[in-house]
């Protein structure tokens, strides 16, 4: 790499930069990269005409603006922060897991067959274990991906995000049949009843305590990966397998259990969307949270800690993005375009990086 | 006759090692040379620099009359030098026309499947390498690929050909018809240098012989006057003292027997075909042989990394074949392996972690799953002192010390376990004057406090130097064992180029 840098010409303002982000410690280089996002962005913005400034300062805004703005942030991240946490998990252990999507559609499925049909038992009864069933989908439906890939050899990319489309199919299917609202005309399910809604955080505000479910995962999560023997397994399964045999460690153990734990994560955070914010089953309730989650997971640098202010950002992000379309007229797209950008820096500086530590 | 091929006073350094040290080779044309000489004589740096892969530090060569552009693969492929590599250079997915196609500026921007058919064919014939034009890469065997190689290069005018190594993949009926190539190739005024370890291959094919030691021409002569002895002595080195005498280790009780132990590499392969010996309290047991020869499989199939194909494992008497790593860990078999970079450490994990790599699981180091850094820690500064590992902190990544301290760390996780028995394999590969002599006398003190250990090692000074009992392994079986005040050179070095196979039998 130093022949490589000794005859590169004049080096761009970027690819220094870069650079700096290189040897940062990974929060600075997520910085840097989220500055080079907007800065760019910003070109854009001007192409289409219009003020960049006054476009970023609605899009903070309409993320920090109010109370009610930071509680719409909040929500938007809890299901990003719960998948991302699994996805680093799995990353961390060499398991590329892309099937986060529908492991919340199937979370959120199980979760409100619960709710729905378990009516007539008592609400303090259901409520738990509409969350525990959403959990224990997701982990099963992970675990269908996780059988193929160490039984069959199946490369688990395109096991998981081939069972993304079944699992959203499921959904559909369950909509369009017992678990649909007469006469609505759209495939959503009935509402649930109150009883079995999600606390809110804050009476009388729009905050659910899914917010510390998630953020309880993230800690727990890092607990686990650097604290336990389970988390030495999964890490040492990712760093050598050679190193894993010779430790006594079964790859397929650990990417069993590691499929298990993302799935876990991602069907409570399906439960959580369901009986926390529509409280009902709404089909393509999950769209887009899987891809985000994993572009989340690599901004926060694979460690459930840092994943916690990765997670953030996107929230609050989206959050902002609408005010900016209502009051600047940009598309709120171009936030799409910020996190893409975003997601291309940090990938450079990471690649530039060479191993990390794990 | 002006020769096709002269190399003078090659010399190549990489860092403190000199590979080559002016180095002579004459190749005459229509003649064989063979290349004799013991993993790191310098064989394959002097091919490399014949082949342009490699620049000379100082030397050069003239190939044909002609000097010869150094440093370009490229120029040497155009002058008519072929090298013949272990490791294939096809395409899997292509067919055999197909692979001969590619990037042959004579194949033209039209395929002409059906015209390079015909040569393939018509090669094949004249030399006796008859190959299916039309079958898939993938589809062939060991064998048949290497025939694939050959006919590349002599389809594209090849005078010199450079075989590395050639026959450690080939079948007995499949040695005898490359040496018969061989001498048709050379009948046509073509030349051949033939790399090899193999005493009777060279013996039964080669004009000349050349044999390196430590960089440097051991012995060339013509084959006519050569005989196995005199070129084993040639290329295990005279210089080689007899080991020194020393006490006798009184051998202890027997704690491992190996009995036909067989075993199959991952490509299913039988590499270990039947060994057996018996492992005492005290003593060093030393395993001598060229790479390749079965010891990667006996290693990891005696610390349960791989199952044994056939064949049994006894530890006091008691059967443990069917284990695996944990299981043999748990019944106090050390092992150190070969590959530091990927196997017995992780590179990007800490010193503390990589101390605890096999141990994690136990107590000090862990209580119901959850590790106890903080004696995990005290464990590890009291090892790093204990076996000198030079680091900044325990929390470094292992990558960031030398191969040395490397090794170190692995020894002082492996040997701080105070095991019954060490399994060591190629423990001092790659590492300096002083890092080797540590690893050493850890291993010997091991043994004086009563330890078995099996030391398996190519380098054959050091087998030597640390075995009470010196054995070799060739071709996946020990055909010598010996006490060490009985140790004979010349039998050792016969036995690691597999003279007692007759070679000779199996080449006619």
């Amino acid at each position: 790499m130093s022949a490589v840098a000794a005859e590169a010409p004049a080096r761009s303002a970027v690819g220094r930069l870069l650079d700096t982000a290189r040897h940062a410690q990974p929060l600075l280089r997520a910085l840097v990269s989220i500055a080079l996002a907007f800065v760019v962005t910003a070109m854009l913005i001007m192409i289409a005409g219009k003020n960049p400034l006054t476009a970023y300062y609605h899009l903070f805004a309409g993320a920090f603006g109010s109370w009610d703005r930071i509680i719409v942030g909040l929500n938007k991240t809890t299901p990003y922060l719960l998948c991302a946490v699994g996805i680093a998990l799995c990353f961390r252990g060499n398991v590329i897991n892309i099937g986060a999507e529908g492991q919340i559609a199937i979370g959120g499925l199980a979760a409100s067959a619960v709710a729905l049909f378990a009516g007539g038992w008592p609400a303090w009864l259901v409520l738990p274990l509409a969350i525990v069933a959403g959990a224990a989908g997701g982990a099963a439906w992970a675990g269908v991906s996780a059988a193929i890939r160490v039984t069959r050899g199946v490369h688990e990319v395109l096991v998981t995000l081939l069972m993304n489309f079944i699992a959203l199919l499921l959904v559909a299917e369950a909509l369009h049949g017992k678990m649909g609202e007469e006469g609505a005309g759209f495939p959503q399910s009935p509402l649930f009843e109150k009883a079995v809604w999600l606390p809110k955080l804050l009476s009388g505000t729009d905050l659910h305590s899914g917010i510390l479910f998630a953020v309880v995962a993230a800690l727990a999560a890092n607990f686990l990966l650097w604290r336990t023997t389970l988390g030495f397994r999964w890490r040492l399964v990712g760093a050598s397998l050679p190193a894993a045999r010779y430790a006594g460690v079964s790859p397929g153990k650990m990417v069993f259990s590691l499929m298990a734990t993302a799935g876990a994560l991602a069907g409570l955070a399906g439960a959580i969307e369901c009986l926390g914010v529509h409280y009902r089953l709404i089909e393509g309730f999950s769209a887009g949270f899987g891809f985000n989650a994993v572009a989340i997971a690599l901004m926060g640098a694979l460690n459930p800690l840092y994943v916690l202010p990765s997670a953030l950002f996107f929230g609050f992000l989206e959050t902002g993005a609408l005010a900016m379309q209502r009051q600047v007229g940009v598309p709120s797209s171009l936030v799409l375009v910020i996190q893409g950008l975003t997601m291309v820096f940090v990938l450079c500086a990471i690649g530039r990086s060479g191993g990390e530590k794990v | 006759m002006q020769p096709m091929l002269e190399m003078r006073g090659i010399s190549k350094a990489y860092g403190e090692v000199r590979a080559n040290r002016g180095i002579d080779l004459t190749v005459p044309a229509g003649a064989i040379v063979g290349l004799l000489g013991e993993n790191g004589s310098g064989k394959s740096t002097l091919m490399k620099v014949l082949f342009g892969m490699v620049r000379p530090d100082a030397g050069g060569i003239v190939y044909k009359g002609r000097e010869l552009a150094a440093g370009s693969p490229k120029k040497a492929l155009e002058a008519g030098i072929a090298m013949i590599h272990q490791h294939f250079t096809l395409v899997e997915a292509m067919t055999v026309s197909e692979n001969l196609m590619l990037g042959w500026s004579r194949a033209g921007a039209w395929l002409d499947r059906a015209g390079t058919a015909r040569l393939v064919r018509e090669a094949g014939e004249r030399y006796g390498l008859d190959i299916d034009p039309d079958a898939k890469v993938e589809r062939l065997a060991l064998g048949e690929k290497q025939r694939v190689e050959i006919l590349k290069a002599i389809l594209r005018g090849a005078d010199l050909l450079i075989l590395d190594e050639p026959t450690s993949i080939l079948s007995p009926p499949e040695i005898a018809r490359l040496l018969e190539f061989l001498k048709r190739f050379r009948a046509e005024g073509h030349s051949v240098v033939f790399i090899t370890h193999k005493l009777g291959e060279v013996l039964a094919v080669a004009d000349e012989i050349v044999v390196l030691r430590d960089g440097e021409v051991a012995g060339a002569l013509p084959a006519a006057g050569a005989t196995r002895e005199s070129l084993a002595r040639m290329m295990v080195g005279r210089e080689l003292a007899a080991p020194a005498v020393r006490a006798a280790s009184g051998h202890g009780r027997v704690r491992l027997t190996v009995e036909n132990l067989a075993a199959r590499d991952a490509g299913g392969v039988e590499r270990l075909k039947g060994v057996s010996f018996a492992l005492h309290a005290g003593e060093v047991l030393a395993l001598a042989g060229i790479d390749g020869n079965g010891q990667g499989e006996l290693a990891d199939t005696l610390a349960g990394l791989s199952s044994a194909s056939g064949g049994r494992i006894l530890l006091d008497g008691r059967d443990i074949t069917r284990g695996n790593a944990n299981t043999r860990l748990a019944a106090g078999i050390a092992y150190i392996p070969a590959d530091r970079a990927g196997t017995s450490l992780v590179q990007a994990m800490s010193i503390e972690d990589n101390l605890m790599l096999r141990d994690f699981g136990r107590k000090p180091y862990s209580a119901w799953g959850r590790i106890d850094r903080a004696a995990l820690r005290g464990i590890a500064r009291e090892r790093i002192a204990k076996f000198d590992v030079r680091a900044t902190s325990t929390a470094a990544a292992a990558r960031t010390l030398s191969g040395g301290n490397q090794q170190k760390v692995a020894l002082a996780r492996e040997l701080g376990r105070a095991p019954e028995i060490l399994i060591a394999f190629q423990p001092t590969w790659g590492l300096d004057p002083g890092a080797t002599s540590f690893v050493i006398e850890s291993i010997l003190r091991l043994r004086d406090e009563g330890g078995a250990v099996l030391y398996i090692s190519s380098e054959l000074e050091e087998v030597l130097a640390v075995g009470d009992r010196i054995g070799v392994l060739h071709d996946g079986r020990i055909v010598e064992l010996m006490d060490r005040d009985r140790a004979d050179l010349d039998r050792i070095g016969l036995a690691m180029a597999g003279s007692s196979i007759d070679m000779q039998q199996r080449a006619a």
